[in-house]
């Protein structure tokens, strides 16, 4: 009857939503409590080897995001639903661990450049993780919002929707000026076609 | 399927939303009785809140409101056909997105509150197109103001910007501060190109007003103003209530019953949830309901006095479809940082396109840049990109900072082709048909996207923008009009100039469904001041009639 | 003259901010004052403000002085009275001497009782040349408003006004102040203006069986119609003591001082009304009266109220799940602050960075042992207008536009706020909300009064009185000396 499929390409999600297939908006600020990842993120799972996966689960992550510390209760919650909960990607997290223990790292560009040479298929998982950490969002669901780590890049500029804590009319203030980026993307772009939205 | 019959006022209101409410209070207050049913349920802003935190894409609006089965709305924009169904060429340009709560669909509003323009209500007289409203806007520039004053309403000066509609009295409040990122947009669109960027009016506090706060800059207006800083259908809901209007929520009005003569209605027939019948006489009936739900009504008591169904002598009920039409770009501009999406949504709009001699052939239409915050779609293009690490954290800040979006309204036309039926297919748990919209969008608002796209692209190369992406086709803008058309001849139109059905004179009709035309800026402000006429003339009629 | 030229200098600062405008209004609108009146005018309507008049005797959205505002007190509402010199409703056909008896005995020219809702206990203390000034003020400059009285309606036994006789014996001090406000010495200054003309004590002290102010927990804190006029003695931990008298000042100028406390309920309309109006001066010797009033400890404040807590982050886990709007789910604290609080205060309860949306740690009302300011913030909101700048909290009561909150949804939330931000968990019950939003737990004498009554209790009561007072009387004499 009508000429548009909800799955493909949803051309009126359009509005407002854009047609990320798999993951999708939102999420917010900062993660303060950030402490030293090894700190105790694999005391309390439950098993030995859940113990080891999200300790590598964090280690990986701290590479991935090239930060020092994060939020071991995010990354707790962000391995159970990637990783502890979802079968389908626990031998790709395996093959990721393995490079990623097989020597160090200089820097995320380092060992993404590296283990998608190594392993093509890995780009998937890699992004779903970063997907949880900086828009708090795994398989299409809010895992955390104003602790989704992108809102830690914009503190005090552009607020979590709904949990803006800014000066009266702050909006009018002028916002610090970002210069173009250097970096160059690792891994082949996976971006939808038409943002929709 | 018991029947009570213990149910009677003066005034017998279906729907609560802005427009139900407001006729309940202004009577309510004049010591009338009022009974307002609403199909929906009695919500509280902390649960939705709560949802909406919890929903993945914030610009999705409705799902924070995951509806009740008994007052089914469009769950969201891209679930098509779930309770909405649409077919046609341009079946996706009319999935409307609406809610069937207490309060009205304006829970989630931009809270854009334009009055219309004189020759919007005169667009046959002035331009040999469309149809002309049986009122002018003198008619309802007193009404204007009172629901500006209701609302809480704030503007721009009329001397330093002149909006293009007479204004009697300032807006009740001073207009929005811009945001930075705005008032950059302003000073090159100002700058660089014949038109201009004013402030828009809005449903917004810049002060305490009504008890409820100014504007926080939250940015999420849609799918929810987390503080009431906005206006919401349910404010006046509870100052009617507080006036002494009954509402009564999940009662979903299903029938309306004409005495003998077929003159008047005698009285409206609910279903509660679990499916009892109730009958509600009153002397005065309005259909305050969405415009999709009040064609879906008067469709639905057809009986042998009204075959075509009520109000429906003319075969006009459903007809007329309208809405605006969107048009969508977002890129990446080349300019200074703008890192739009700080304070509320839709603050800034290029108005030049709300009127010309083109409308003789094409649609106007009204541009916003919207100040929506960029940060999740920024991240999710810089890590689907293939970035890692401290670059993906400066692609992310590059994208927040540079990414804007623009998009129009751009102005329907009633066409009788474009109809709302009653599906034969669908049903709701109570046994109600769904509603079924055939629509094609009119090649004059057809010609008024292809205008703004080409604005658009203007635009963009003032910004140095690169990698647009245009949302596909053609998408609602949730502003559906027409379906109960006003006229001055009975054979060609359901009501007349003060929203009495031209079959029954006892029943009112307040909603956008009255529209003759679409004009442009959102609708609610007409739909609010088209009410607050109606409250008048049901003072008249009940006081002195 | 000469008294009104030293007057004059003595109020010059805030003179040369209002006469102009004042000035024009009282003498165009109505009979010119004699010149030699004009600066006692004056005189009386800077006392007027410091007495805080207009507060009491102005109903919402009324005009000024006119009267109508119901007074919420444990008897029930007593209804303020048109103090306009309008002749038929008003105070127009009193003479000097009928004001004097009222300001300060508390008795209406007719001869009726006054409530001490009208704080006629502190207003004894005033001076004869001040009042004179007061009542020349209201007779020739402010407007005269025909408006008639509303009767209060209080229960039995408390409706019968010659019961105030007795009281008055009892509770009515007899020293006015022999000096003019003019003349006073800083020190004196600052405490006629907290005792007789702000009437501090009026909340802050609290009250005895008989609902006299206990001269021995002076300024020591007082519930008040639900709220809680807090301890304002030089105690550090349970008091004021570790507030600067520049941050008293601002204070009283301005109704915050950031990182301390905020002015809500009656402190908000005492710093609108009255307080912010004073001159510099005037505030300091307030300020540094009030801070050497002796220390009244509470030994369970381990620090001062303003001192608790600090930004906490949390990681807001979610379900991810949205619920039907037909079915909310009970919240707990945590999502009440959330869904509730944090889209202003913050996730963390920084508020803004200018402090227009405050802190919740290091917050006063939160801080402070009696949950009762932070319950009626919630119910009531804060609204506090001071030199045409608005600080506004909406209210999430019963009328609320944004959100209408139950009392075990307030309890909660108070809770899990005091346990996050304060002193920990105020352990609140729905009942003790509605309590409170009731006005607060009525007093003794009010709870037991038929029961009083049934003994034949007004007979005990005089007993009691007599002993009281000869005890007070000893008591003072022991001060004394």
């Amino acid at each position: 009857m009508v000429g548009y499929s909800r799955e493909k390409d949803r051309p009126f999600s359009a509005f407002f939503s854009f047609p990320w297939r798999r993951r999708h908006i939102l999420a917010t600020g900062l993660s303060a409590v950030a402490i030293s990842v090894t700190a105790d993120i694999s005391s309390d799972a439950s098993s030995p080897t859940a113990g080891a996966d999200s300790l590598d689960f964090m280690k990986i992550s701290l590479c991935l995001t090239d930060r020092k510390t994060l939020d071991p209760v995010l990354g707790k919650a962000l391995f159970c639903r990637l990783i502890g909960k979802t079968p389908k990607r626990q031998a790709k997290f395996g093959q990721l661990s393995s490079i990623f223990n097989s020597q160090p790292w200089e820097n995320a560009n380092h060992f993404v450049t590296t283990a998608v040479k190594q392993n093509p298929d890995l780009p998937p998982l890699i992004r779903d993780i970063l997907h949880g950490w900086y828009r708090g969002i795994v398989d299409e669901k809010v895992v955390v919002y104003r602790s989704a780590m992108m809102f830690s890049l914009t503190r005090n500029i552009l607020y979590p929707k709904t949990y803006a804590n800014g000066d009266l009319f702050y909006w009018t203030s002028r916002p610090p000026e970002v210069p173009l980026p250097k970096g160059q993307p690792v891994m082949k772009p996976d971006v939808p076609e038409s943002l929709g939205k | 399927m018991a029947s009570s019959n213990d149910l009677s006022a003066d005034i017998v209101i279906v729907g609560s939303g802005v427009a139900g409410s407001s006729i309940a209070k202004e009577l309510a207050s004049t010591g009338a009785s009022v009974i307002v049913l609403e199909a929906g349920p009695r919500v509280d802003r902390q649960h939705i809140l709560d949802n909406c935190r919890n929903t993945v894409n914030k610009n999705k609006y409705d799902e924070p409101y995951p509806p009740s089965p008994w007052s089914m709305h469009p769950p969201d924009q891209s679930t098509p056909n779930a309770y909405l169904h649409t077919t046609g060429p341009d079946a996706q340009a009319y999935q409307q997105s609406y809610l069937r709560i207490l309060g009205g669909t304006t829970w989630h509003w931009s809270a854009c509150a334009w009055r219309y323009l004189p020759s919007d209500f005169e667009l046959q007289s002035r331009y040999g197109v469309g149809r002309d409203w049986a009122l002018k806007y003198d008619d309802l520039e007193p009404f204007y103001y009172q629901a500006e004053s209701m609302m809480g309403v704030c503007g721009p000066d009329p001397k330093i910007e002149d909006l293009g509609s007479p204004r009697r009295q300032p807006y009740p409040m001073d207009a929005l501060p811009l945001s930075y990122a705005s008032e950059q947009f302003k000073k090159l669109i100002d700058t660089h190109t014949p038109y201009r960027v004013v402030h828009e009016p809005q449903a917004r506090n810049t002060r305490r007003y009504d008890n409820r706060p100014t504007c926080e800059g939250n940015n999420n207006c849609m799918p929810l103003c987390p503080i009431g800083a906005m206006y919401n259908g349910i404010h006046t809901v509870m100052h009617a209530e507080a006036a002494g209007a009954r509402f009564i929520d999940n009662a979903v009005v299903y029938k309306i019953e004409t005495d003998a003569s077929n003159k008047k209605v005698s009285a409206v027939h609910y279903y509660d949830p679990d499916k009892n019948s109730h009958r509600v006489t009153g002397r005065i009936f309005v259909i305050a309901a969405h415009c999709i739900e009040s064609a879906k009504l008067l469709l639905l008591s057809a009986d042998d006095k009204n075959p075509a169904g009520v109000a429906n002598s003319s075969d006009q009920v459903g007809r007329n479809m309208m809405d605006h039409t969107g048009v969508q770009v977002t890129f990446m501009s080349g300019l200074d940082s703008l890192w739009c999406g700080r304070g509320p949504l839709e603050t800034n709009v290029i108005d030049n396109f709300r009127d010309g001699s083109w409308r003789n052939e094409r649609g106007a239409y009204l541009v916003h840049m919207v100040d929506d915050n960029q940060i999740d779609l920024a991240t999710a293009l810089a890590i689907d990109k293939g970035y890692v690490g401290k670059d993906l954290e400066d692609e992310i800040r590059y994208g927040a900072s540079h990414l804007v979006r623009l998009f129009s309204h751009n102005e329907g036309m009633p066409d009788p082709n474009n109809r709302l039926t009653l599906s034969k297919t669908h049903k709701d748990v109570l046994g109600i048909p769904h509603p079924e919209v055939y629509y094609k969008l009119p090649e004059y608002t057809v010609r008024s996207c292809d205008n703004s796209r080409q604005l658009f692209k203007e635009i963009m190369g003032l910004m140095k923008g690169s990698d647009p992406r245009w949302t596909p086709g053609y998408f609602p803008q949730d502003h559906p009009a027409g379906s109960t058309i006003m006229g001055h001849d009975p054979k060609d139109s359901v009501v007349d100039g003060h929203n009495r059905t031209h079959d029954h004179e006892n029943l009112f009709i307040a909603s956008s469904g009255v529209f003759a035309s679409m004009g442009t800026g959102n609708i609610t402000l007409t739909v609010a001041a088209l009410a607050l006429r109606v409250a008048d003339t049901l003072k008249k009629e009940i006081y002195h009639g | 003259m000469a008294k009104g030229f030293s007057c004059f200098s003595r109020l010059r600062p805030f003179l040369a901010m209002t006469t102009g405008l004042a000035l024009a209004i009282s003498t165009a609108s109505w009979a010119a004052a004699p010149n030699g009146d004009d600066a006692l005018v004056q005189k009386g309507e800077y006392l007027a403000k410091a007495a805080d008049c207009v507060a009491c005797h102005t109903a919402p959205n009324g005009k000024p002085f006119a009267g109508g505002l119901a007074i919420t007190s444990p008897m029930g509402n007593i209804v303020s009275t048109n103090i306009t010199p309008d002749s038929e409703t008003g105070i127009g056909h009193y003479s000097e001497a009928d004001f004097t008896r009222a300001l300060q005995r508390g008795i209406r020219k007719d001869g009726g009782h006054l409530y001490p809702a009208m704080p006629y206990t502190a207003y004894a203390g005033l001076n004869s040349a001040d009042i004179h000034a007061l009542y020349l003020y209201f007779m020739k400059s402010v407007a005269p408003v025909s408006q008639k009285n509303q009767p209060t309606k209080l229960s039995f036994p408390f409706n019968i006004r010659a019961l105030m006789m007795g009281w008055n014996l009892l509770f009515l001090p007899h020293d006015a102040q022999k000096t003019d406000f003019d003349h006073l010495s800083s020190f004196e200054r600052g405490r006629y203006l907290a005792d007789t003309l702000e009437h501090c004590s009026t909340c802050h002290s609290p009250r005895n069986l008989f609902m006299a102010e206990k001269k021995s927990a002076y300024l020591g804190g007082s519930p008040l119609g639900g709220w809680y006029a807090p301890n304002v003695t030089s105690s550090v931990n349970s008091g004021i003591g570790s507030w600067s008298e520049d941050d008293l000042v601002t204070y009283f100028k301005t109704g915050e001082v950031a990182g301390k406390a905020r002015a809500g309920g009656g402190m908000a309309e005492a710093v609108s009304n009255s307080l912010s109006h004073l001159t510099d001066r005037d505030l300091h010797d307030l300020a540094s009266y009030i801070k050497q009033v002796p220390a009244i400890n509470d030994a369970q404040d381990q620090r001062p109220r303003d001192q608790y807590s600090a930004p906490v982050e949390n990681t807001d886990l979610r379900t991810g799940e949205t619920i039907r709007v037909d079915r909310p789910v009970v919240m707990d604290g945590a999502a009440l602050y959330d869904n509730n609080c944090a889209s202003c205060h913050g996730g963390n309860g920084n508020g803004s960075p200018d402090q227009h949306i405050p802190s919740l740690y290091n917050n006063s009302v939160i801080g402070s042992a009696q949950a009762n300011n932070l319950v009626m913030t919630i119910l009531t909101g804060v609204q506090r207008k001071i030199d045409g700048h608005e600080v506004f909290m909406p209210s999430f009561g019963d009328q609320s536009l944004v959100q209408r909150l139950s009392d075990k949804e307030i309890a909660s939330l108070a809770n899990y706020v005091t346990g996050r931000f304060g002193r920990g968990d105020a352990h609140l019950q729905a009942s003790d909300v509605q309590t409170i939003r009731q006005g607060g737990a009525k007093p003794f004498l009010i709870r037991y009064i038929s029961m009083l009554v049934l003994m034949g209790g007004l007979g005990i009561l005089l007993v009691l009185s007599l002993i009281y007072r000869c005890f007070k009387k000893t008591g003072r004499k022991g001060a004394a000396s």
